[in-house]
């Protein structure tokens, strides 16, 4: 039996588990000298086949979206920027673990070869480039937050209207660039560009239903200026994402 | 232009910043073999003295994209002042619209909140540039950002004689900050230009990344213009108060100003001076 001659780093093979093997082998990585290395390790494009592991993915998604999540809840209170701090990268943290089962299975099911592990390490890295250029965004958000009325003033509900949606905005922006990197990621390492995109949509469907109920469970995160400073609401299984918004449209068309 | 000394293999800025690249004609071409002449011609010229570097900096603006570390070390602090230097002249240039005697205070705030700004966004600019693919370290990100600012200073100088015509004859406070900040507007999306052309050069096959940063750069900007408020000076009748500048009636001097976002405020200072209009 002869054995698969080497490839050249980059080239797509025609094993898509062999090289989606090669893509999250640690074994594979160059090494990463100081900050900047490990930071184009995680985020450029082109060096896809030097993903680093999971406990480096796991602190830039720590270091990323706390800090970023720190800036948010510093505009109600210290305390709050220390609980959304926490909350953020542990928002991930859980949608990435409560789904690593769904999506491995989805992967296999969908033929395309790849393990638990690969799957997660995937997922993993796409939010991480998130919780990155989320990270990066931080000293901006930090300065609009300053500019914002404080919760005291008698403007303080418009102020958080308009920390929503600017923060609504921001993180739309750096989630897209992070599912970005996920589709490219891999449509160059499948064989086949339409499995690329059913697997990817596959597993955004799954991140986005269970990562906006975690959200909800996990609320406050902005911090409404009349309730009170807390890690968690007081019932925080009281409800659901979904039936919010659905009760709030249905209150939009009747009305 | 020397290289730096340590640029990994494979950077595609290495080589291209040496005055004479070694050839090896049994060497193969790069995969980007198509950006390597225009690579090759940016480092034909080393400016050596800060004239050069300014000349450069409106010729051929490629060569602060592939700064060694000496460069950078030069570059840097020489770039920062004549940033300050320049903005200043140009903030000053826009308090004599008020109150020439205290233009000094534009003058501040406009070179060091132009500074402020650049900071803030430097972080997202190294990660959206690692996000395109480029080996670019910080220290060469950072020079390439003070490059951009510097060039928007130089332009923004070049614009004074047009921006003080329409100060001596522009009544209006808000018509006035239109002008000012369409001519930073122009001035930027040359510096932006510059990016983007360098970033291509370098081999970026996206540069998307760098709009976006561009886009977030002009509304941090905005913000920051309505942050530091009057820009446009403190009328000498009315120093005891800024509601001619502010447009807000009852603030006092050393009170802060309402803390507002820049449209809002636009939006206020433009009734502000239909209403003055109509009075007249």
């Amino acid at each position: 039996m002869t054995k698969n001659p080497p490839r050249a780093a980059g080239a797509v093979s025609s094993d898509p588990e062999l090289c989606y093997a090669k893509h999250f082998a640690t074994s594979e990585l160059p090494p990463a000298r100081g900050v900047h290395g490990a930071a184009l390790q995680l985020l450029a494009t082109r060096r896809a086949l030097a993903s680093p592991g999971i406990p480096a993915l796991l602190l830039w998604i720590a270091v990323g979206a706390g800090s970023y999540g720190a800036m948010i809840g510093c505009w109600r209170s210290p305390l709050q920027a220390l609980y959304v701090g926490i909350k953020f990268p542990l928002l991930i943290v859980l949608t990435t673990a409560g789904n690593a089962a769904l999506n491995g299975m989805l992967s296999r099911l969908l033929g395309t070869g790849l393990s638990f592990r690969q799957t997660v390490t995937a997922i993993l890295h796409s939010f991480a480039i998130t919780a990155v250029v989320l990270g990066s965004l931080a000293p901006l958000e930090l300065y609009f937050v300053c500019e914002l009325a404080t919760p005291e003033s008698p403007h303080a509900a418009q102020a958080h209207r308009a920390a929503l949606v600017f923060n609504t905005v921001l993180i739309g922006i750096a989630g897209l660039l992070g599912l970005r990197h996920g589709l490219q990621a891999l449509r160059r390492h499948l064989p086949s560009q339409a499995l690329a995109r059913r697997v990817f949509a596959g597993w955004l469907a799954g991140n986005i239903v269970l990562g906006s109920q975690l959200a909800w469970n996990l609320r406050p995160f902005f911090g409404t200026p009349s309730a009170e400073v807390a890690f968690l609401r007081e019932h925080p299984f009281d409800g659901s994402f979904f039936e919010s918004f659905f009760r709030s449209a249905w209150r939009l068309i009747t009305a | 232009m020397s290289v730096d000394e340590t640029t990994p293999p494979g950077n595609p800025a290495e080589g291209a910043a040496s005055p004479n690249p070694p050839s090896d004609p049994g060497v193969q071409p790069p995969a980007d073999a198509t950006v390597a002449p225009k690579r090759r011609d940016l480092a034909l010229d080393q400016p050596t003295s800060f004239s050069q570097w300014i000349e450069a900096l409106l010729k051929s603006p490629w060569v602060f994209f592939e700064l060694g570390r000496k460069e950078q070390r030069r570059v840097v602090p020489i770039f920062s002042i004549l940033i300050l230097l320049t903005l200043g002249a140009y903030g000053a240039l826009m308090g004599t619209f008020e109150n020439p005697e205290t233009c000094y205070t534009p003058a501040l705030k406009v070179a060091l909140g132009m500074m402020l700004t650049s900071l803030l966004c430097f972080p997202s600019l190294y990660i959206l540039v690692c996000l395109t693919g480029l080996d670019l370290k910080i220290g060469q990100t950072l020079g390439i950002l003070v490059s951009a600012v510097g060039l928007t200073a130089l332009l923004l100088v070049g614009f004074a004689p047009i921006a003080f015509v329409f100060s001596m004859s522009v009544r209006g406070a808000f018509f006035m900050g239109a002008i000012h900040l369409g001519i930073w507007l122009v001035s930027f999306l040359f510096a932006l230009r510059f990016m983007h052309q360098g970033f291509r050069a370098l081999g970026a096959k996206s540069t998307g990344y760098v709009r976006f940063w561009g886009l977030m750069l002009i509304v941090t900007t905005l913000q920051m213009s309505t942050t530091l408020r009057p820009l446009l000076g403190t009328p000498l009748e009315t120093a005891a108060s800024v509601e001619a500048a502010v447009g807000e009636p009852g603030e006092a001097t050393n009170a802060a100003p309402e803390k507002r976002f820049f449209l809002e405020h636009w939006f206020y200072c433009l009734q502000e001076d239909l209403e003055a209009a109509r009075d007249d």
